[in-house]
């Protein structure tokens, strides 16, 4: 007879969670279709983008960052949850990063939705802070490319957004809101 | 060609959507509201905010929309209207952020395609229910006028039993009174008959059944009657009877059949006081049949007994009706008659229930 606590079985917490968030977006995906899907996955973005810039905010003890210490926080938070982001460049266009590892490692390949979840708490926190952006996912590891390269857009360019791209306002008493 | 599609024509078109349209700007002032949308709010839009339209007995999503109005992205929101001829009804919408003149507003789309799956199933649910109940309530009734149906039956069940009382007291009167020995015997002979017919009713009546009898119970009944009036005083009579149900349709005849071969070895079995035995049995014979056994210890019988008497004939016919078979064996050392018959419902047997001895 087995002792199954003995057994090597690649079973443990954060693997846990992340295995369910997956199957949670998988099952949405595949029941409302990738589209509304995104939307449902980008409103819990957008809460924990909040959430995640209030952290920060508490911790350091200040209400706004610069530029370069909003990527900075970027990649900091994808560390911090198993991520392997680095930036790239950082001018006053636009703040590129790559990303060797996804938080959801290999579980992220063909869920697309889940970039969302990156998409919104980037887009959150930049525009809450630097007043807009627009998040360009050139790469992503969930559409099967070895890393992801993300533009984040400060300002905006002309009226027209492709559509494969979102645009971030900041929201009212936040840092960046007038 | 994207010349046509002018202002008049676009704000044309979007007043008319069956969807609702709203736009908000970002301190949730309605700015503009189609007329499908305008039916959820009450009186003029003018400085109506999000908040007066929509209830806030819920306010997450309220709350949400900030986010839906900070980002382009699309994003879902079920907002319930509070006033107008659509109080009460929430509305699935797609909401997201517009950036216009540096300005942003929020613009809500009633996204009924969203809904629809659920609408469906609700739908099918609610019709699956109304037919559930529907069907309820005739079951309901069926089952009150199967009620009413068992109840004038068991009333007439009743009253058959009392007429058959009626009617053996009126032979037995009939019987006391005749010097003729044979016309005595005649009557005896009906009396016990209609005794044997009467059980059944006495069972079916007490039991407040209808179409259903006890074996083992009729059987012991008939030959404690018996036993009490046409049982000579050196006979005992036993029994070991299953506990089976039997249809009435059964249980009258074998009934019936049973008193007569009693009867006869009670009558020509144990002559001149020899003291004897009559063993009636039931038992199971295979798995859908029954077979009631008769077996007595005494002189035995001669001939064919299809070849003698009026009783004879009624026991095959009786044994006819029932659909079984009916054998006797005789010697000098007794006669012992068989009937095997079919049996449709072998799973309510109770088990074999012996009886004891009747006999005083």
């Amino acid at each position: 007879m087995n002792e199954m606590k003995k057994l090597d079985v690649p079973i443990e917490r954060d693997w846990f969670f992340r295995r369910m968030i997956r199957t949670f977006a998988k099952s949405l995906e595949e029941t409302v279709g990738v589209s509304e899907a995104s939307g449902y996955v980008a409103l819990v973005g957008s809460e924990m983008g909040q959430w995640i810039e209030s952290e920060y905010q508490k911790s350091a003890d200040e209400d706004c960052f610069g530029r370069e210490e909003v990527a900075e926080m970027l990649v900091d938070l994808k560390r911090r949850i198993g991520g392997d982001f680095h930036i790239v460049s950082v001018d006053e266009n636009r703040i590129v990063l790559g990303n060797r590892k996804c938080p959801f490692d290999e579980l992220a390949i063909g869920r697309p939705s889940l970039c969302q979840m990156t998409s919104n708490v980037f887009g959150r926190i930049t525009a809450n802070q630097l007043g807009y952006a627009r998040i360009e996912l050139e790469e992503t590891i969930a559409k099967g490319h070895d890393g992801c390269h993300i533009v984040i857009h400060l300002k905006p360019d002309g009226d027209t957004t492709p559509e494969d791209q979102h645009e971030f306002y900041p929201q009212e008493e936040s840092c960046a809101s007038e | 060609m994207a010349n046509a599609l002018t202002h008049t024509l676009c704000q044309g078109i979007v007043s008319r959507l069956e969807q609702e349209i709203i736009l908000a700007d970002r301190s949730g002032r309605i700015l503009y509201a189609n007329e499908r949308a305008r039916e959820g709010i009450d009186g003029e839009i003018e400085e109506r905010r999000l908040r007066d339209i929509f209830s806030d007995t819920d306010p997450a999503p309220l709350e949400k929309l900030d986010y839906a109005m900070s980002s382009t992205q699309w994003m879902p929101a079920n907002l319930t209207f509070a006033h107008g001829s659509l109080a009460g009804v929430e509305v699935k919408f797609r909401a997201r952020g517009y950036r216009e003149d540096g300005q942003v507003r929020l613009l809500l789309i009633g996204d009924r395609n969203r809904d629809e799956g659920f609408r469906q199933l609700r739908d099918l649910v609610r019709r699956l229910n109304d037919e559930l109940a529907e069907k309820r309530d005739l079951a309901h009734r069926l089952q009150r006028a199967l009620d009413s149906e068992a109840n004038l039956h068991r009333e007439l069940i009743h009253r058959v039993k009392n007429n058959l009382a009626l009617l053996t007291a009126l032979v037995s009167l009939r019987r006391n009174a005749t010097p003729d020995e044979a016309v005595e015997q005649a009557l005896k002979d009906l009396e016990m008959r209609i005794h044997a017919i009467r059980a059944v009713h006495d069972i079916l009546d007490q039991a407040g059944e209808i179409s259903k009898v006890q074996a083992g119970e009729l059987i012991r009944a008939l030959c404690s009657q018996l036993d009490n009036s046409v049982m000579p005083e050196n006979v005992t009579v036993e029994n070991e009877l299953l506990d089976v149900t039997l249809d009435v349709d059964k249980a009258t005849p074998l009934s019936l059949l049973i008193n007569e071969l009693i009867t006869n070895a009670a009558k020509h079995a144990f002559p001149e006081g020899k003291p004897g035995t009559i063993v009636v049995s039931l038992q199971k014979n295979g798995e859908d049949k029954l077979e009631v056994g008769i077996v007595d210890n005494g002189r035995g019988a001669q001939g064919d007994f299809t070849q003698v008497g009026t009783g004879s004939r009624i026991i095959e016919a009786l044994a006819d009706q029932i659909g079984g078979e009916l054998k006797r064996v005789s010697d000098d050392k007794g006669t012992h008659w068989s009937f095997i018959f079919p049996h449709d419902k072998p799973e309510e047997d109770a088990g074999l229930e012996r009886g004891g001895a009747l006999q005083e």
